[in-house]
């Protein structure tokens, strides 16, 4: 197994950190009514995807280095989508979509592609 | 022997300029509308528009943006082949209902099926793009083409038609600049 490049670690580092801000943005979406669920919904399915693009970054990736890209492209599509509907607060989707887009830039690295197709286990 | 390489920028300059102006001119006709809004009014009512600016800033982007999304495509004919030529062809379409979209406004007969059919081939010809581009390589374009295809449907729930068509079109803006820089960037 070859050496895990750094591209790997500062990706994870920040799509965990995208993953905390949308689960404290999940947190303060709400307010104890019914009426706040979707507003809750689309800010965990901002966590859920940047957690998992934070896996993919790991040693193992379970899938393959094309799908890094695209599911880091996924979560500045999330992040948008909870944008437009007025599920999150207008700096934090700013600053969540800076680090979606950096996910796809690490993502798309020939470092990080060229490592996560040697050692993916799927 | 002679071999000549010509470059496909200029072609991919004229999607870019495309994906840039065409929001703004259609920012410009609806604030000079002034009862125009969003989710309430559709874009083509700018086209029917009381003031006769907004009327004609709307009416002649759409044509305008038309010819350019042409010459784009055209670009995009000479520099890719098989399933990426395809879908060339269909924006080669698209850009022609584009600007009859502005010949014929909404009071005509014939906008609302030109309209439809215009959103239809878009449609068709991002998803033969996205799918394309994931298959040679183009990761982060395909990527950036799914993800707004993404946004687009998931703003569906929320919006009216009207809303929804903004979004749209704002969304096809941003993949027209998106397309052109891997046409700007591509090898061959």
């Amino acid at each position: 197994m070859s050496a895990m490049p750094n591209t790997m670690k500062i990706g994870m580092g920040v799509a965990f950190v995208g993953a905390i801000i949308a689960f404290a943005s999940m947190a303060y979406a709400w307010d104890g009514t019914v009426e706040c669920t979707p507003f809750v919904g689309i800010n965990m399915v901002v966590s859920m995807v940047f957690f998992a693009v934070a896996g993919c970054f790991s040693s193992y990736s379970p899938v393959k280095g094309s799908t890094v890209v695209v599911l880091s492209a996924l979560t500045v599509a999330f992040t948008v989508i909870a944008a437009i509907y007025g599920a999150m607060m207008p700096i934090l989707a700013i600053i969540l979509v800076i680090l979606g887009i950096l996910c796809v830039a690490i993502g798309s690295m020939g470092s990080t592609k060229s490592y996560v197709d040697t050692n993916r286990v799927i | 022997m002679v071999t000549k390489t010509r470059s496909a920028a200029p072609y991919a300059f004229a999607g870019i300029l495309v994906g840039a102006l065409t929001p703004i001119a259609f920012a410009i006709s609806a604030f000079i509308d002034g009862f125009w809004e969003f989710d309430l009014n559709m874009l083509s009512d700018l086209g029917i528009s009381h003031s006769a600016l907004a009327a004609n800033i709307f009416n002649y982007t759409c044509m305008i943006a038309g010819l350019f999304i042409v010459i784009h495509s055209i670009g995009k004919i000479k520099a890719y082949e098989g399933a990426a030529c395809g879908g060339a062809v269909v924006l080669f379409f698209c850009g022609i209902l584009l600007a009859a979209i502005g010949l014929f406004t909404k009071d005509t007969a014939y906008h609302i099926p030109i309209a439809c059919t215009y959103f239809f081939l878009v449609l068709i010809t991002i998803v033969i793009s996205a799918i394309t581009d994931y298959r040679s390589g183009k990761v982060v374009s395909a990527a950036a083409t799914g993800a707004l295809v993404v946004i687009v449907f998931a703003s569906m729930p929320g919006f009216q038609l009207g809303g929804i068509e903004v979004i749209a079109v704002l969304a096809m803006c941003i993949w027209m600049i998106t397309q052109s820089l891997s046409l700007a960037f591509s090898k061959g």
